[in-house]
């Protein structure tokens, strides 16, 4: 997929003014915010099975190679034909290869994050193959030429009334914004195609080594149809997504659903062992699995690791602020949200997705939020660091730090420019109490951000007056 | 496979074996794992399993004898003329008593050359009639393992899924089932289906829409 990261200023700001978009986003996040808080206060403890569901996922990286031939030796052993892949193109020589040696001219496939990585539609649409996406969502976006703007619900920057509309013109179904007419009409399509289908592609969502169990969790049965029906199925897997034991899958299958959708579990999650066995009624004559590092092996031995302990569930972006108001096609790649702005820059080079390690506040609601309870801020302010020590700092932001050492160093120097500044803000501040424009190399900070007015009464003054009154 | 897939194997592994590993002082694994539903120690397993059930719009019948079981079945199959099933159902007699009723078993064979011809044959069935290899009670879950007798297929294409469950299949939670029977399914078996209700999907605006490729209708007949 083409990078556009470092476009996300100017796509922030346009997601901000789209009325459309803004209505979306505010469906989706709410509804998905709400569902996960619900599931996860009714579990036994929500806390130490996020750090169970962290454990899983630490050990498993920590022993990440010898687990991946782990689970390559079982797969081979029940006639699964492992292949690698260093990078996106590999993969989908890879995929195509495979195409070709089945004589394979249609193609049902899955919800696959890391085929979203490498372009792989495109590949296989170029080479006269018939590709349909499934999952109703990333059908909706591949009619419409699009991109998904979330892990696990790809069309929430879709109103209702858009998806009425592009069905009605891709379709040619009578126009209607209900959605159980729009899912009928989607089925409709997709039936033959299922059946006619020769290969399934699909992704993974954990692949358990000790016993050499791929396992997908979807919701529609879609995926089910693609690794059931076709007599080919292919699976691409990022090689972050192994873990040891079914007793880690466990934990970590029921954190994924209720972080992602807030159910206890999905409606179907689709345990693989392999390709059809000789006497089984039905299932694919052939399984490949390949195994993609694209730019996963860098993350590993580099100062970010904790990222490939993320489960792909979503959770940090229906929470974030940043994602709440831009929407996932802001951060100009597959994955957005908190843990894009992280994965984007270590996957791509930091320099080609420098605004995103920026794109956050801070708060922390998204390591609050994390199953895995992985500590993103941390990773971004990290990111952020390295930027500047790499010289891709911002100047006006550089020009104010100066500013703040000098005045910190010399407390005359900070009350009286505090009080110069607390002054001029109050002075500038408008009907709305707020600085939307700061002067001079400030307004580098104002171009993307409200200021707030300094207090009428600075902290060392009313620390000053509290002393007085003898109070502590 | 190939060169190309061989180097890029030996590329990955070295790459990831040529630092020190992260994440040394990982928490080993758990001598006891703490499972993630709640359950209470005395609490009635069948009634939290259809209350579960229930809630994702599914519905659990307790027929008291081996015959209602069958006129339940009977009931959900209506007029229609034929049902996809598995070879091996858990209801002795059912399939006498659905061919006494001129009902016909479709057990669709949807392999090699042959797949494409069944799999259009199997499309306009209705009704899909199976076992459950085990359940689980505090998600509602069935668990459906794929073998000789017992196809992928019925659990999967009709819109409409009768699943029988003996009541001795029901686990308290997934947790137990993996960890005591898990390691022998995973072996015995290419494929298996862990369903939990219908088939649903909430990708326009979040809204709920049930049956989209799956079933959107979900029995579970809990044996005598």
């Amino acid at each position: 997929m083409e990078l556009k990261a470092n476009r996300f200023v100017e796509s922030a700001t346009t997601a901000i003014r789209d009325r459309v978009l803004q209505t979306a986003l505010d469906r989706g996040t709410t509804h998905a915010l709400n569902a996960r808080i619900n599931a996860m206060s009714e579990v036994t403890d929500a806390a130490a099975l996020r750090q169970q569901a962290r454990a899983a996922r630490l050990r498993a990286l920590h022993s990440l190679p010898d687990l991946l031939e782990m689970l390559e030796r079982k797969l081979t052993a029940r006639g699964v034909h492992v292949l690698w892949a260093s990078d996106g193109q590999e993969c989908n020589r890879h995929i195509l290869d495979i195409a070709r040696r089945h004589h394979v001219r249609q193609i049902a496939k899955g919800k696959s994050m890391v085929t979203e990585e490498t372009g792989l539609n495109r590949l296989l649409e170029g080479e006269g193959l018939d590709v349909v996406e499934t999952d109703l969502g990333e059908f909706i976006v591949q009619i419409a030429h699009e991109t998904p703007s979330h892990i696990i619900m790809p069309v929430m920057h879709k109103t209702r009334e858009q998806v009425r509309d592009l069905f009605a013109r891709e379709l040619h179904m009578t126009p209607t914004d209900d959605p159980a007419a729009l899912t009928a009409a989607a089925r409709a399509y997709m039936r033959p195609r299922f059946i006619e289908a020769d290969m399934g592609i699909q992704g993974c969502n954990f692949a358990i080594a000790e016993t050499g169990t791929l396992i997908t969790v979807t919701n529609e049965g879609n995926g089910r149809m693609c690794s059931s029906l076709p007599r080919v199925f292919v699976m691409a897997v990022g090689i972050e997504k192994v873990i040891e034991t079914l007793d880690d899958f466990g934990t970590l299958l029921q954190l994924l659903t209720r972080s992602a959708t807030g159910q206890r579990l999905s409606s179907y999650v689709h345990l693989i062992n392999g390709p059809a066995r000789p006497g089984d009624p039905d299932g694919p004559e052939a399984m490949y699995v390949v195994l993609v590092d694209n730019g996963r092996t860098s993350i590993y031995d580099g100062e970010y690791p904790e990222a490939l302990a993320c489960i792909r569930c979503g959770a940090c972006l229906n929470t974030c602020p940043v994602y709440q108001n831009v929407g996932g096609h802001a951060y100009g790649w597959v994955y957005a949200g908190p843990i894009g702005a992280v994965v984007t820059p270590l996957l791509n080079g930091i320099h080609n997705a420098a605004p995103l390690p920026h794109a956050s506040s801070l708060c922390g609601a998204c390591k609050a939020a994390c199953p895995v309870d992985i500590n993103i801020p941390d990773l971004l302010l990290r990111l952020r660091a390295d930027l500047v020590a790499d010289g891709d700092a911002d100047p006006a932001i550089s020009l104010g730090v100066k500013g703040w050492a000098v005045a910190m160093r010399s407390p005359q120097l900070y009350e009286v420019a505090g009080k110069a500044a607390s002054a001029a803000s109050r002075v500038a501040a408008g009907y709305d109490e707020t600085l939307h424009r700061l002067p001079g190399p400030l307004g580098h900070w104002t171009r993307n951000r409200d200021f707030p007015p300094f207090a009428a009464k600075p902290f060392r003054q009313l620390w000053r007056e509290r002393k007085r009154q003898g109070r502590p | 496979m190939n060169n190309t897939g061989h180097s890029s194997r030996d590329r990955i592994l070295q790459r990831l074996r040529a630092s020190k590993p992260p994440f040394e002082d990982a928490p080993p694994r758990p001598a006891q794992y703490l499972p993630v539903t709640r359950l209470d120690e005395d609490a009635d397993l069948v009634a939290r399993f259809r209350a579960e059930v229930e809630r994702l719009s599914g519905q659990v019948h307790l027929p008291p004898t081996a015959l209602d079981a069958m006129n339940t079945v009977l009931g959900i199959v209506g007029e229609d003329k034929a049902v996809m099933g598995w070879e091996s159902l858990p209801l002795p007699g059912l399939k006498d008593v659905l061919a006494a009723h001129g009902i016909q078993i479709v057990i669709p064979h949807a392999r090699g050359d042959q797949r494409r011809a069944e799999l259009q044959k199997a499309e306009p069935i209705r009704v899909g009639i199976t076992g459950a290899d085990a359940a689980f009670a505090t998600t509602g879950t069935l668990a459906l393992i794929t073998n000789d007798q017992q196809g992928r297929l019925p659990s999967l294409l009709p819109p409409v899924h009768v699943a029988l469950l003996r009541r001795d299949r029901l686990f308290p939670r997934i947790e137990d089932w993996l960890a005591s029977e898990g390691r022998a399914a995973m072996s015995a078996s290419a494929s298996i289906a862990l369903i939990t209700g219908p088939s649903r999907t909430g990708d326009i605006e979040m809204q709920t829409i049930l049956g989209v490729h799956g079933p959107g209708v979900v029995h579970v007949i809990i044996l005598p």
